[in-house]
């Protein structure tokens, strides 16, 4: 191999340690299908049976949810990474485009899992989602029927989540992850820049300088999660309580930002953001046009302005628009409000980068940018600054619903906080 | 045009496979869906009527339904979020969700938030021994009283 490829800055070695999670992730997946009862009446006993008598039970199942959370943020870095460095053009297209794909499984399959230990997160985290499901514009009724199995989440419901989580969505994983690799090796390894030269190019043996710092790495991964298992207990909430959700309950962190966006609109936030920022990242090399790998981040002239103008404006607008609206309001219109804005402040970033460099290529990779950047700001809006009746608080934690901003005058209902 | 032999067994099998493709995509649609179970728990006694006298606010937990006995009459309100379905709780002055901060008020009318639609207004009867009956497969129009 070259050099290159054996070189840490090249990739952060980010795509082995989201592989090595999964890879964690499945064998204790595996361990834990050996205790867990996937009914209504025994899901929640059984786990807190692995939790209590079942020896090392709490260690594999703090390792399954610890590298699963590990997977879904090494392969979101992953994606930024390949994203900075422009590595996904050219004959690395394909490549892109089911690492987009394997990243969908890896969300789905993640969120799947939720519903397995049959608590309140887990009855509140689907009943949320199912339903949105059902705003989708074409087959939403279906998709959200079949997710359920019926009207509301039941037995059926986690008959099929199951399935999903153990069966169908990991099968479809390990397809994509097969092509994404395959893919990978046909192009001729990591992307490089077409006019690549000098001492990184130069050819080495891949034993052992490619595969001792990749074993370096899986290792360091491993015993990383491993610590953070021992360390850390993931959470177990009380059986559902299926007419009082908490207050609030938060979406796991990689979907906190959707929580956040469709409290402004369920079609607007839920649908049309996502999407849009779906399609822009499956096609974004065939938006951009011809063009040479980067193979180090920001390489390019254009680039190196537009991505953190996009980013900032994006950001800011965000921000801006978060702050305005205060708590969630009935807007203008259901189409106004910060999802939609900070759509279009990163819309018109792009045009503006189109403006000033006449090429494609900068004005979508700002417009990624920019989306990503606004998903950043609700998630953390939705994760940090959240509290009772998603109001916004400015000290989230214990005591959050005493500083809550009050921005509809006067509409607080402090005796509400009672038993 | 010039359709030999091999071009159209070629393009004749290609149809063939997709047919059966699509065929069987179809199908398993349809198996996937949820089975149509007659509800046969979709009329709830509430008693006789004389126990709900006016003034009366209760939750039944079990269908998620708020009942009202107001100087207008009695009506049931479902507590499910027209947004997204979760519960809401109610406060003195109307309806709050937790997941996504709607607001509605006493009658069910989105007031702020993400919510699209008014509350679900579900059917309530009296019987000619003066039970009542709510119907949870009812709805009706929002603003639907029960006489008392």
């Amino acid at each position: 191999v070259r050099y290159r490829t054996a070189a840490f800055g090249s990739t952060l070695g980010l795509g082995l340690a989201s592989l090595t999670a999964l890879g964690l992730a499945t064998l204790s997946g595996i361990l834990l299908m050996l205790h867990y009862v996937p009914s209504v009446e025994r899901a929640h006993s059984s786990v807190e049976d692995l939790l209590s008598v079942v020896p090392f039970g709490w260690l594999v199942r703090n390792l399954h949810r610890w590298s699963a959370h590990a997977a879904v943020l090494f392969a979101l870095l992953h994606l930024l990474r390949t994203f900075l460095w422009g590595s996904y053009r050219g004959s690395h297209r394909r490549v892109w485009l089911l690492g987009v794909g394997l990243l969908l499984v890896t969300l789905a399959t993640s969120y799947s899992g939720y519903l397995l230990p049959w608590d309140q997160d887990a009855y509140w985290t689907v009943t949320v989602g199912t339903s949105l499901a059902g705003y989708l514009p074409l087959g939403g009724d279906w998709l959200k029927g079949v997710l359920l199995g019926g009207q509301e989440v039941a037995q059926p419901a986690l008959t099929r989540f199951f399935l999903l989580h153990v069966a169908a969505l990991p099968a479809l994983g390990l397809l994509l992850l097969g092509l994404h690799l395959f893919r990978l090796r046909r192009v001729g390894g990591l992307a490089r820049p077409d006019d690549a030269k000098g001492p990184s190019e130069a050819l080495v043996p891949a034993s052992p300088s490619l595969l001792d710092r990749e074993l370096a790495l899986v290792l360091l991964v491993t015993v990383a999660l491993l610590g953070v298992s021992i360390a850390f207990h993931a959470t177990l909430g009380p059986p559902p309580d299926v007419v009082r959700p908490d207050n609030p309950p938060k979406a796991p962190w990689f979907l906190v930002g959707v929580q956040e966006m469709v409290s402004y609109s369920a079609t607007a936030g839920g649908v049309v953001f996502p999407g849009l920022l779906l399609l822009v990242l499956f096609t974004l090399p065939w938006l951009e046009g011809p063009g040479a790998n980067d193979g180090a981040p920001l390489r390019r002239r254009g680039s190196r302005v537009a991505v953190p103008a996009a980013v900032l404006v994006t950001a800011g607008a965000a921000v801006s628009a978060v702050l305005w609206w205060g708590d969630p309001q009935q807007g203008i219109a259901s189409w106004i409000n910060p999802a939609s804005l900070s759509a279009l402040a990163a819309v018109a970033t792009a045009l503006a980068a189109t403006l000033c460099w006449r090429t494609r290529l900068v004005a979508f990779q700002s417009l990624l940018a920019g989306l990503l950047a606004a998903l950043a700001v609700f998630t953390a809006t939705g994760w940090f600054w959240r509290g009772p009746d998603w109001s916004l608080v400015y000290h989230p934690g214990p005591g959050a619903a005493d500083t809550r901003v009050d921005s509809r005058g006067g509409g607080a209902a402090p005796e509400r906080e009672g038993p | 045009m010039n359709v030999t032999r091999r071009t159209f067994v070629t393009w004749a099998s290609r149809g063939l496979a997709g047919l059966c493709a699509g065929g069987g995509a179809l199908g398993a649609a349809r198996f996937a869906r949820p089975l149509q179970v007659e509800d046969l728990g979709a009329r709830v006694s509430l008693g006789p009527l004389s126990a709900l006298p006016p003034g009366t606010r209760i939750h039944l937990p079990e269908a998620d339904v708020h009942l009202f006995h107001e100087a207008g009459g009695l009506y049931a309100i479902s507590g499910k979020c027209t947004h997204l379905g979760c519960s809401l709780l109610l406060e003195p002055d109307g309806f709050a969700c937790p997941c996504h901060g709607a607001r509605f008020d006493l009658e069910g009318q989105p007031r702020s938030g993400p919510a699209p639609r008014p509350l679900v207004w579900l059917r309530l009867s009296v019987d000619l021994r003066g039970e009542a009956w709510l119907h949870l497969d009812q709805p009706v129009r929002p603003g639907t009283r029960a006489a008392s």
